[in-house]
């Protein structure tokens, strides 16, 4: 009896089902407790008056029926977006509809930590190689433009919404978000036909336009022009062309006045951690991007390139224009009022991303600075030491043979950090309003900690074959493929509001041959 | 009394038919056009070929002509439902609306409209369009899930995304199929107590919806009409220069547009729109614009006009016999309602249209009231969309 009044006290259906009844009954889930948000795992809804039943909901999205009594609805669980661990399950049958809230709790990994989120931070720097490496119908192997020389690229970007939004900040930057990943160890392939995992059901909350997230840390020019050197050796190390490159600019500062328009290119004669000496008057300049230029000289023609690291915002000295101080290596996003997002207002290099202890600081309507906290930086992955190495532009990968990917692990700061290795295969002659378009993908991921995942043949085999061709037109044709290994290292900074979450994510990505 | 009588009779509107025209027949609009019927939702899909230079995806509504799609091929679907049923999901498209209903006629209309006020409705995650081969197109559901705690579900829509065209993949779903039948399918579903939308909590199981034969053979004043070579000749050789596909509309002189006939002898949509300006971003100079672009006053403008700025369109339904001719005076009506100077382009789109119906269960409202549903407007449409001179 108590079930039934409960069971009809949760459903506001009098008038489109007017016996009540007749109402299905959910008593409860069997199993209580599910691991991954990527769905598929079977569970089977208990109760009464269940006969009939054609629609089943949890979490908001439908569940593939997969058997019906009267007693029991086995249904197999559809992808899940972040959220809230515990989620509602409703049932419709011929007869009624009912619902039980928070009677499932999804789990995952990362569930427990996120489960204050109520402010997501996304970090991301990814890495890939300056060329890819591709084979023409002759079986010539040549290499042409991937990444260029900035080999990669970094973004930031913040979401405050109106309450709880958990797992949100693993999500937002779209580099093998969390909630899609099977539990960890396992892989999952998605082909043709697979649903498309769901999007993030972001809340919107208006903000004051100088309301701003900020990550901050005491500036270290000398760790920037040593991040800036390793990343011209890895230049020097791939690219095929290296031979040609003529004369090297290196380092340089590249000043930019208040509104984000370039001034000078100067270079660097000396620094110290708070202060670079430049080569000429940096007189107007706020602030600057660290970089190096470099040319290459084909006899019948000269190229000049640029490749950006890091960025600061500088003062210039009043006595010596020549030198420029800045005290912070700084990550601002500001509030946009177009897209409701918290996001830088110009260059962020993977630079600015470097390990170290951020302070973590909220900016109010009135453009006031409270600091909240402090969240470790980014821990890279070893571009050296990462099996397969993506940064050469290419990797053969034998489908046939399980493949293991290997990594330096993080030092461990008892906050989760999951590495996560994504293979995809694109057909590169459909065109696509979209961009390329994806045939499959191979998705999996492991603890940092364990060093190292298999992908077993039984999964590799469902990818196709890719041998990233040439045409005699020079464009990429038929499959390519290319891999992505992330480390998501999660971070927070507590709060009686809820907590801030900050999801520091390091890819590398590049091409590789399916053979 | 006898005063207030006369008053009343001089009050009383003139019911005889006006003397207006619409091109090729009648005299009332009920002459070629039946009324609409009201409906509960929309779904749609529509295969686009851009055929003509200085077109972008702004004909769908969605997104916006920078950068320039043209020569592109792609599928677009779309769905939506709401409650009270009302007459413009019939009778409108998210895409491009159908002509009127009887053969060889024309007639003039304002912007594209929306469908009106009504509250939404979910189905339930997707709204699914397969055969037995293979799900064709899936229209995801906006929001993927209702948003909780915050009670701000009062949107819900389904598809809006730019698809490739498929056909005949290896390893893809064909996203069309000229000339099959597609099973249209949704699983239904309730929303959470604090979501303001309804919804429909079966599933459809038995709409279906017949893909239109292709276009082909589309010719203006006797010049075919085809992708823009965009640098390429259509041997692949490069000749540096983009070619100009464009023909002269119906503005002072017939345009005859010819293709090849259907042998099911259906109908043929030609839609002639005027383009109204449109901006894409701030800018310096041209440089600094996309293709198709130029700078002024700061702003990126389309030189040929924005295709989501529709300032009037004439709409014509022509018997699927492989010609169809659109003469000035056709056009009469729109010169009552655009100002000549507003008109920066315009574009021809020729369109093969299927429609059918799939009936719907009640729909759940919010507060748990049943309200009674009709049936719901499904359509397919391969359209050709080209470029026409400025008037």
């Amino acid at each position: 009896m108590i079930l039934w009044l409960l069971g009809c006290s949760m459903a506001p259906y009098g008038d489109y089902w007017p016996d009540r009844t007749s109402y299905p009954i959910v008593r409860g889930v069997d199993p209580e407790v599910v691991e991954g948000r990527a769905g598929g795992q079977t569970v089977t809804i208990e109760g009464r008056q269940l006969s009939n039943t054609t629609t089943v909901v949890v979490g908001g999205r439908n569940a593939e029926i997969v058997s019906v009594d009267d007693r029991a609805v086995q249904v197999r669980l559809p992808d899940l977006p972040p959220g809230p661990e515990a989620v509602a399950v409703s049932v419709v049958t011929g007869k009624g509809a009912s619902t039980a809230e928070s009677v499932l709790r999804v789990t995952t990994s990362i569930s427990d930590f996120v489960a204050e989120e109520t402010q997501s931070v996304s970090m991301l720097r990814l890495d890939c190689p300056i060329e890819a490496w591709g084979v023409y119908e002759d079986g010539e192997e040549y290499p042409y433009g991937w990444c260029g020389a900035d080999m990669g690229y970094a973004s930031a970007e913040a979401w405050v919404g109106v309450g709880p939004q958990p797992g949100f900040a693993a999500e937002t930057a779209g580099i093998l978000p969390l909630s899609e990943l099977p539990a960890l160890g396992e892989v999952r392939v998605l082909g043709p036909g697979d649903r498309v995992p769901p999007a993030v059901p972001l809340v919107f909350s208006a903000h004051g336009s100088k309301e701003a997230i900020v990550l901050s840390k005491a500036r270290n020019f000398g760790r920037d022009l040593a991040d800036l050197a390793e990343r011209r050796v890895l230049l020097e190390q791939t690219y095929y062309w290296a031979d040609a490159i003529t004369e090297w600019r290196d380092p340089v500062a590249m000043l930019m006045d208040d509104e984000q328009c370039s001034l000078v290119t100067l270079g660097i004669e000396d620094a110290t951690e708070t202060s670079l000496t430049l080569d000429g008057d940096a007189s107007g300049a706020t602030s600057l991007t660290l970089g190096f230029e470099f040319e290459e000289d084909y006899g019948d023609s000269i190229y000049s390139d640029t490749a950006r690291m890091s960025s600061a915002d500088i003062l210039v000295d009043p006595d010596d224009p020549r030198i420029v101080r800045s005290t912070e290596s700084t990550v601002r996003m500001n509030y946009d009022q177009a897209s409701g997002w918290f996001v830088p207002p110009g260059f962020v290099g993977p630079g600015d991303m470097a390990s170290g202890e951020f302070t973590v600081s909220v900016r109010d309507a009135d453009g006031k600075a409270k600091d909240r906290g402090y969240v470790l930086g980014m821990t890279p992955l070893d571009l050296w030491t990462t099996v397969p190495d993506l940064t050469m532009g290419y990797w053969p990968i034998d489908l046939n043979v399980p493949l293991e990917v290997t990594w330096t692990s993080a030092p461990d700061t008892q906050s989760p950090t999951i590495v996560a290795v994504e293979l995809a295969v694109f057909d590169m002659d459909l065109k696509n309003p979209n961009g390329l378009t994806l045939v499959s993908r191979l998705i999996t991921s492991a603890e940092d900690r364990d060093g190292s995942l298999v992908i077993p043949v039984e999964a590799l085999q469902r990818l196709p074959v890719s041998p990233n061709r040439w045409n005699d037109m020079d464009e990429a044709t038929g499959y390519w493929a290319d891999m992505t290994i992330a480390r998501h290292e999660l971070r927070r900074v507590r709060g009686r509001d809820g907590d801030i979450v900050v999801d520091f994510i390091h890819a590398v990505n590049g091409p590789v041959f399916l053979e | 009394m006898l005063t207030l009588l006369l008053l009343l009779t001089a009050c009383d509107r003139p019911t005889d038919d006006y003397p207006v025209r619409l091109h090729g027949a009648g005299t009332r609009l009920q002459d070629i056009q039946a009324p609409p019927s009201p409906m509960s939702g929309r779904v749609e899909i529509a295969r686009f070929r851009l055929w003509g230079s200085n077109i972008g995806y702004g004909l769908t509504g969605v997104f916006g002509d920078a950068p320039r799609a043209d020569g592109m091929s792609f599928v677009m679907g779309a769905a939506h439902f709401g409650y009270p049923a009302v007459s413009a999901y019939d009778r409108t498209s998210a895409f491009l609306s159908p002509g009127p209903s009887t053969s060889d006629t024309c007639v003039v209309r304002g912007p594209p409209k929306d469908v009106g006020p009504v509250e939404y409705v979910d189905v339930g995650d997707r709204v699914r369009l397969s055969s037995p081969i293979a799900t064709h197109i899936s229209l995801e559901r906006d929001p993927p899930a209702h948003p909780r705690p915050s009670g701000e579900s009062w949107y819900v829509g389904y598809g809006y995304q730019l698809l490739p065209d498929v056909q005949g993949h290896p390893d893809l779903p064909d996203t069309w199929t000229p000339g099959s039948s597609w099973s249209v399918t949704f699983p239904g579903t309730v929303v959470p107590a604090e979501s303001t939308v309804g919804s429909i909590p079966y599933p459809l199981s038995d709409g279906s919806i017949q893909i239109p034969e292709p276009l082909s053979g589309v010719a203006v004043n006797g010049a075919t009409v085809r992708a823009p070579n965009h640098g390429y000749s259509r041997l692949g050789e490069w000749t540096g220069e983009d070619d100009d596909v464009r023909f002269i509309g119906p503005f002072a002189e017939p345009m005859e547009v010819t293709w090849t006939p259907s042998v099911s002898q259906g109908s043929v949509t030609l839609v002639v729109r005027l383009l109204g300006g449109g901006s894409e971003g701030a800018c310096d100079c041209t440089a600094d614009c996309d293709e198709g672009f130029g700078c002024e006053a700061g702003q990126c403008i389309a030189q040929d006009g924005s295709g989501a700025n529709v300032l009037a369109e004439l709409a014509c339904d022509a018997q699927d016999d492989g010609e169809f001719v659109i003469a000035p005076e056709d056009l009469a009506g729109v010169w009552t309602m655009v100002d000549w100077d507003d008109i920066r382009g315009a574009t021809l789109s020729v369109a093969r249209m299927n429609e059918s119906q799939a009936v719907v269960q009640d729909v759940l409202t919010w507060n748990g009231k049943r309200v009674g549903s009709e049936p719901v407007r499904v359509r397919a449409m391969d359209v050709l969309v080209t470029r026409l001179e400025r008037p």
